[in-house]
């Protein structure tokens, strides 16, 4: 580095709580500026501007948790050794506990987030990207969900799994390839776990890090939007908060809060580890999937077994690929210079969404 | 934290407390993360083989040496040209690779860095420090039975 920037380091105010010897090699003061720079608008909805941050920490214990899992758990002995964590590991109930409800709460925070952002509609021209990269990272979550719930190889882990699969394999052309792929056969067995695996643990946790990646540097490079109601304020009454360090605070305060909460539920309410899958004993009565499935699982139980010529499940299927779809393309359809009964339509579709997805959970989670 | 003579302020109390409460709360996620990750060590000594059977006397006589397993170690059982059987914890001294006995050299060796025993553990060669483990070698009926000395 030259002396000039060197000199121009050693001066800079915004890094001067790091050491000489790292000022005089590195041009870091920019990046602290940067932060600084950033503004987080205040107003009533402010609040849930948290809820990406919860999202990211709460990934972060995924992390930190399934590593830990890693070092005890044993694809050869999927379930003994889960019931070794669970009852001969000092602090295994703990972790793992910790990781189930983790990773319920993650996806819980997902959607919240996800919604936020939709009734704020923060998802409108230029953040169509922030909205993609945000519903690929909500899929990835759910193929965690789905991966994992796999691993322990209880009753439930097996059977829901052969649930989920054979969903969809119902699909045209694709179905029976991909559920062959994911089961490494023609029956759910042992060799499915190594599968789910390296899916859990290597593959879709590459890809979370690099769409992750993408996700924050779109909020970072293009700014936290602000709704409609707040942008249309005279700028003397527009209030702003510093990103850094004030807003980081914040964040990391409410992160305290979620360790805490997820720490009590962990403790208080261990997760249940069943008997050991067995292919050949009957499915428990009322077997249902994780709570973010319940919706989907609820609602094609109303399609009937044939709707003309097409099997029901593939009807369903169809039907929820749509939804999904139009709910990616959400930021497309209320466009930049969308007419005014477009952006309305949309908020409404975004409130029968919400609605039918809590309505479905409910349903399903008091159904017999 | 103060000085001599100085008196802390509600402040510094404050700080005090809010730093320590701090402290132990990190200690108290920290500390069943070390517990998980500390290694059970099964002491060695209290349930370990003392000693077991490793063959005939005279399957000795067609093969002069073999290394057998004693608990999770290896041993190495040679017989001696004299007639007399030996056994030696197979570990090296120098780095803890497995060692084996070269018959027509008459010497035990250490593929790892070339360190090499006599056929009574006695390092005579390379880098190890310090001769092999002996154990007790006793022949009960047709049995040799190697014990911890």
């Amino acid at each position: 580095m030259s002396e000039e920037i060197a000199n121009k380091n050693m001066d800079d105010p915004n890094i001067a709580f790091l050491p000489k010897s790292v000022r005089e090699r590195y041009d870091l003061g920019w990046i602290i500026a940067f932060f600084k720079h950033k503004q987080v608008p205040v107003h009533k909805y402010s609040v849930w501007y948290y809820m990406g941050g919860i999202s990211l920490f709460l990934f972060l214990v995924q992390i930190a948790t399934g590593v830990l899992l890693m070092v005890h758990y044993n694809t050869g002995q999927p379930h003994a050794s889960v019931q070794a964590i669970m009852s001969q590991v000092d602090f295994g109930w703990l972790i793992r506990s910790t990781h189930s409800w983790s990773a319920n709460l993650m996806v819980l925070a997902v959607f919240v987030h996800m919604f936020s952002v939709f009734f704020m509609k923060s998802y409108k021209y230029p953040r169509e990207a922030t909205w993609l990269t945000g519903f690929l990272l909500l899929c990835l979550c759910l193929g965690f969900g789905f991966s994992g719930y796999l691993l322990p190889w209880d009753q439930l882990a097996y059977f829901a799994t052969q649930i989920g699969i054979k969903t969809n394999e119902a699909l045209p052309f694709m179905g029976g390839f991909i559920a062959d792929m994911l089961r490494g056969g023609k029956e759910l067995g042992t060799q499915t776990i190594e599968r789910f695996y390296a899916l859990h643990v290597w593959v879709l946790p590459a890809m979370f890090f690099g769409v992750l990646g993408l996700h924050l540097a779109f909020v970072q490079l293009q700014g936290i939007h602000a709704p409609k109601f707040f942008e249309d304020l005279p700028p003397e009454k527009k209030k702003y908060m510093k990103f850094f360090p004030d807003f980081a605070i914040k964040d990391v305060y409410v992160w305290l809060l979620v360790m805490n909460f997820l720490g009590l539920m962990a403790v208080m309410f261990p997760w249940e580890l069943g008997a050991e899958a067995d292919p050949l004993a009957p499915a428990p009565a009322g077997i249902k999937p994780e709570w973010y499935f319940l919706a989907m699982f609820q609602a094609l139980k109303l399609f009937p077994a044939h709707v003309g010529p097409i099997e029901g499940e593939l009807v369903g299927i169809l039907l929820f690929s749509i939804v999904g779809g139009l709910w990616v393309a959400i930021p497309f359809i209320d466009s930049k210079n969308a007419p005014a009964w477009r952006s309305r339509a949309t908020f409404y579709f975004g409130i029968a969404f919400l609605v039918g997805f809590i309505f479905f959970t409910m349903w399903g989670h008091y159904s017999e | 934290m103060s000085e001599k003579g100085h008196v802390p302020t509600k402040r510094d109390f404050m700080r005090t407390v809010f730093t320590g409460g701090f402290m132990v709360w990190i200690g108290a996620f920290l500390y069943p993360v070390y517990r998980y990750l500390k290694p059970r060590i099964e002491e060695d000594t209290a349930n370990a083989v003392q000693s077991a059977v490793v063959g005939k006397k005279e399957d000795f006589d067609k093969i002069p040496s073999r290394l057998i397993k004693f608990g999770s170690k290896p041993v190495l059982v040679i017989k001696t040209d004299a007639g007399e059987i030996v056994a030696l914890f197979a570990t090296c001294k120098h780095l803890g690779c497995t060692v084996n006995y070269v018959p027509e050299k008459k010497h035990i060796f250490c593929g790892c860095h070339g360190g090499t025993y006599d056929i009574n553990g006695k390092n005579i060669g390379g880098p190890p420090p310090s001769p092999l483990d002996r154990l007790k070698v006793t022949i009960q009926g047709d049995d040799v039975v190697v014990s911890r000395a």
